[in-house]
């Protein structure tokens, strides 16, 4: 009997002390209904949350590290020293509190059959996937001994640090002390082009770089509407989505915008389908539209945009007092504006507060303009008209979309869907403008949200300064590949000949996969891989190294879409043999001869004291010892005053929106060309098409799909590709076409079929799909040439950049598709 | 009492949160679901019906409706199948449990029941979930228990606490204060296939 006192036999039996508790249970249900925080908060009034046990389990504070811009924060469920589940651990703004299924399924990431266990060394031919496991000693003698032989060799920035967003802690992430060893080596980072369009243009309106450009996500509930442009929530971010959908269910109106009939325009309350690519076009023309009918907020023109200011006809720069006064100190200069009271120009700092919006005038002599007449002249051309013919909108939706946005409070959620085209930069300039001339910016349910990060003082000189030597950071991603084939960054020598690629997997993630096969590995003698699991680059590598997974250490994460700083715990120790990254680096460090910046006894917990380390931080009053006593602490804004970017001021030199942009420079410089016409073009928006998927394009008539690939509920990027639970669910890539397209080429659901063109081509099973707009062919993203029946779906993609914005262009590819 | 659970339609994405935790929580075998979701709409998961742009999809989360009239109770010839009078949850005794299947082809929610037709297999070494769950059998019928493990020490099912768009809600449908009692009231809702007489007790909030 006592065999068999177990599971549902065992409750059974203890029927008595079971009916009490589910009445416990009932009666906290019901305030559960009537509140939703309580619970959270009841949950945050134990004190230290380490020691909540469920009697032999112990719950760890954890965080997903995921690149998906959220930041679940989690229990780790740890019994017999094993992580046995993951749950959501509350946010104080229980808002925030949740976590998607990735984040419940991190026990069979952790304990993944397929994990790296040992140091790896290349046995076959580069690819071949035959390995042989070597000890650490022997691994990290073998690098620390090439990196050397490179590095006297061909210089310091032959070694090439390849890292990217496979983990968002800051000491073992990407943000962490991999950047303080390539400093101290001085070897090439190559610059990451990922997602960086969208902030490199809103940056030139209201400053603050290219993240930070997103309100707190909870000030959604305050908007009366929310246009979802460019981002498909639901599957991307669906903790931002439950916000969104609160807000929703107050009243407010959502509209999504979007190729693709998505998970978010299923649950919208309107759907517009918008031609892949045109997103620039709308806005443009929506832009023209307000001005045309005066439908401009003047009043936030007049004192929070840089619409009044005077522009030189002669030279385009902006008329200032050291134009006439060239001796003046740089802190008395000022800006020009035309008082209206007096019709005379006065100096901003001296101006009334009537001063003109639109005309042209004469100062001294010089001729010029206001801004708000330069951005009026420049859309003129982008008539409802002809954005509709574009964007296959009608001309009155456009119009509807126009007043209701106007109608605001409205928010722009968005990500980087119109990131990814060649000229995605140019559609935020746009937007982040439209929201500025309409007063819809720097108040509360306006502006944009989507990706919101916190600007926090963390110390990372602490972490990052060593000997005086910094990494290298010119080379960006989408021209790797030219570098290492030719050895040259244009006429300069620049030999690269070893890879250590850290959180990252490029192969599967940078454009034009094939260029890794073609030009990067017979170029290349040495890459060395550090991971969790065999992804498409660890494959090729030439040493792969045993990552500790997120459980396995202590880090600090400061939180995408929420305003939270927060410690997570180390749960377990590391399986198997894996290391930390940060071992795995100061063991390879200290065998160059670092070890006076790579000492032995830093572990974790010293390096996120020292970033922690800061006057300002501990003026908020975020401190180690506060952090590790509450685990989590909110950064900025209030749960009744959620922080609204530009509410007290834009980061930019004028301290406001500037809508005209007058020394427009590339995101990066890497010697690339660019016209005095292009650079003077820049300083307003102006419509240019996609640079491959456009119809105008000659390659559309041999490829006239558009090829996006989609983000799936599955992975992020290729982070959970080979998790077995999902894949039950979601076994295998698959190509999704439109019914008509489909029908055209005589393909059916479960037929195999190749998308391809002339880069590359992945061949696997088809899904005639009717939500997908006839034109267009989507492929989730993440997953691994092994799990394809051939090629892959980043085979397809261009490494082709706008000059400016420097920047991966994913959906700017076209591709057909024909039954195999 | 009678335990019973809401879903609410308007606000189930299809994300499979529910269906992962529960997954977790009860260590279920590979290739075993107490807890789908389907989609309805085209024939594939996450495809709307309809012609383009003019389309819509739902989901539909499933599990054990833990109905007030079982059909599969009356159907097991070994009472490895019961209504619990205390609180209405429909148990299933793996030791009792004789694998012949007949509660399978009684229930009309079909997948709801799943069959272990072999020695269950675990795609990674470790025992995921709670301790208190019952070991898995080969040759044995199993489903969703309303997490009754977790219910003996006053908790929720896993997949309500872990919902995150908090579309499912749960309780004594008899308190009329209850978490599930009160998501129910001022809405409406259906039940699955109410035709069979089932009386389920999963309400569907529309
Ligand atoms: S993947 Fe993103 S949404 Fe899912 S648990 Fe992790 S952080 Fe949260
Ligand atoms: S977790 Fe919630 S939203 Fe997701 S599928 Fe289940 S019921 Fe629907
Ligand atoms: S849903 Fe099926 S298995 Fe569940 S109680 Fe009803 S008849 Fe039985």
């Amino acid at each position: 009997m006592a065999e068999k006192e177990k599971g549902i036999l065992n409750l059974k039996m203890s029927r008595r002390s079971f009916v009490k508790a589910s009445a416990a249970t009932a009666i906290g249900a019901g305030v559960v209904a009537s509140n939703p925080m309580e619970s959270a908060m009841k949950l945050l009034a134990v004190e230290d949350e380490t020691s909540k046990k469920t009697e032999s389990v112990k719950l760890v504070p954890s965080v997903c590290r995921s690149n998906c811009f959220q930041s679940c924060r989690l229990y780790a469920h740890v019994r017999d020293g094993k992580v046995v589940k993951t749950s959501p651990a509350p946010y104080l703004d229980d808002i925030y509190t949740g976590s998607c299924l990735k984040g419940l399924s991190l026990v069979q990431r952790t304990y993944s059959p397929t994990r790296i266990k040992y140091p790896m060394r290349r046995k076959g031919k580069r690819g071949e996937d035959k390995w042989e496991r070597i000890s650490w000693d022997e691994a990290i003698s073998e690098i620390a001994e090439k990196f050397k032989e490179i590095q006297e060799k061909y210089g310091p920035r032959a070694i090439a640090l390849d890292t990217a967003s496979g983990n968002y802690g800051l000491v073992h992430g990407i943000q962490g002390v991999i950047n303080r060893f390539a400093n101290s080596i001085g070897c090439t980072k190559i610059n990451v082009c990922y997602d960086q369009a969208v902030g490199y243009g809103s940056n030139r309106v209201i400053g603050g770089g290219v993240w930070l450009w997103g309100n707190e996500p909870r000030t959604m509930l305050d908007a009366k509407n929310i246009f979802v442009w460019g981002s498909n929530p639901v599957q991307s971010q669906p903790q931002n989505w439950r916000i969104l959908m609160e807000a929703k269910n107050s009243g407010a109106k959502v509209i999504t915008i979007d190729p693709i009939f998505s998970t978010t325009a299923n649950k919208s309350d309107e759907y517009i389908p918008i031609v892949p690519g045109t997103d620039l076009m709308l806005v443009l023309a929506m832009i023209k539209y307000i001005i045309d009918n005066n439908m401009i907020d003047a009043e936030f023109m007049k004192t929070r945009t840089t619409a009044p200011f005077l522009v030189r006809k002669d030279n385009g720069m902006m008329l200032r007092r050291s134009d006439f006064q060239p001796e003046i100190n740089e802190e008395d200069d000022d800006y020009y504006v035309w008082d209206n009271v007096n019709n005379r120009p006065a100096l901003l700092s001296e101006a009334p507060a009537d001063v003109a919006i639109e005309g042209s005038f004469t100062v001294n002599g010089v001729e010029v303009d206001t801004v708000f007449t330069l951005l009026k002249e420049r859309v003129q051309e982008y008539t409802l008209e002809k954005a509709s013919e574009m964007t296959k909108i009608p001309v009155e939706k456009i119009e509807y979309l126009t007043k209701v946005y106007c109608d605001g409070p409205t928010t722009i959620y968005t990500n980087y869907g119109i990131d990814h085209y060649q000229n995605g930069h140019l559609w935020s300039f746009a937007a982040f403008i439209m929201a500025s001339i309409t007063g819809n910016i720097a108040r509360p349910g306006a502006g944009f949200t989507g990706l919101y990060v916190m600007a926090i003082p963390i110390n990372y000189t602490n972490m990052y300064v060593t000997n005086g030597n910094f990494a290298d950071n010119r080379i960006p991603q989408h021209i790797f590949h030219k570098v290492v084939k030719e050895q040259k960054l244009f006429d300069e020598d620049y030999p690269i000949k070893a890879i250590l690629t850290h959180c990252s997997n490029p192969i599967s993630n940078f454009t034009e996969q094939n260029v890794w096969f073609n030009d990067i590995y017979p170029n290349i003698d040495f890459h060395v891989v550090i991971d969790t699991e065999f992804t498409d680059t660890a494959r090729y590598a030439d040493i792969v190294l045993p990552a500790a997974f997120w459980f396995e250490v202590n880090d600090l994460r400061v939180c995408y879409n929420n305003p939270y700083i927060l410690m997570q715990e180390k749960a377990i120790e590391p399986l198997y043999e894996s290391k930390s990254d940060l071992e795995i680096v100061t063991l390879i460090a200290r065998k160059m001869g670092l070890e006076e910046f790579f000492p032995e006894d830093c572990d974790d917990i010293f390096w996120i004291k020292q970033l922690l380390d800061s006057d300002v931080l501990r003026q908020m009053n975020i401190t180690y010892e506060r952090l590790q006593k509450e685990k989590v602490i909110r950064g900025e804004g209030s749960a009744e005053k959620p922080f609204i970017r530009g509410e007290n001021g834009f980061f930019t030199p004028t301290g406001r929106a500037q809508l005209y942009c007058e020394n427009p420079e590339p995101r990066v410089d890497y010697g690339q060309e660019i016209s005095e016409d292009i650079l003077k073009k820049e300083r307003l928006p102006y419509f240019k098409p996609p640079g491959e998927a456009w119809r105008e394009n000659p390659l559309y008539k041999k490829y006239p799909l558009v090829f996006i690939q989609e983000h799936s509920r599955f992975r992020t990027h290729t982070q959970w590709f080979n998790v077995p639970m999902l894949r039950e669910i979601d076994p295998e890539p698959l190509a999704k076409i439109s019914r008509e397209d489909a029908e055209e080429r005589g393909i059916k659901t479960g037929d195999i079929v190749e998308v391809f063109n002339d880069r590359g081509k992945a061949v696997l099973k088809a899904e005639v799909n009717d939500g997908i707009m006839p034109g267009v062919i989507l492929i989730p993203k993440g997953w691994q040439r092994e799990q394809f029946i051939e090629g892959c779906f980043q085979e397809l993609t261009s490494s082709e950049s706008d000059p400016m914005a420097v920047n991966f262009a994913f959906f700017d590819c076209l591709v057909d598709v024909r039954k195999k | 009492m009678r335990y019973a659970m809401a879903i609410d339609i308007k606000k189930c994405t299809g994300c499979h949160s529910c269906s992962v935790a529960c997954k977790v929580e009860n260590n279920l075998p590979d290739d075993i679901w107490w807890n789908r979701v389907l989609t309805v709409g085209g024939e594939n998961m996450d495809t709307p019906m309809g012609k383009f742009p003019n389309v819509k999809m739902e989901y539909l989360p499933i599990n054990c409706q833990h109905c007030e009239n079982p059909a599969c109770v009356k159907a097991c010839p070994v009472g490895a199948t019961y209504k619990r009078k205390e609180d209405g949850i429909v148990v299933q005794d793996y030791d009792k449990c004789i694998g012949c299947r007949y509660c399978m082809v009684a229930c009309p929610y079909s997948g709801v029941r799943q069959f272990n037709w072999k020695k269950p297999e675990y795609a990674i070494d470790i025992a995921m979930g709670d301790k208190d769950v019952t070991k898995h059998q080969y040759n044995t019928v199993e489903k969703c228990t309303f997490c009754v493990h977790r219910l003996a020490r006053g908790e929720k099912p896993a997949c309500i606490e872990t919902c995150p768009n908090r579309a499912r809600h749960f309780g004594d449908i008899d308190d009329p204060e209850s978490e599930v009692s009160k998501a129910i009231q001022g809405r409406t809702y259906f039940k699955l296939l109410e035709e069979k007489g089932t009386k389920p007790s999963i309400y569907y909030l529309t």
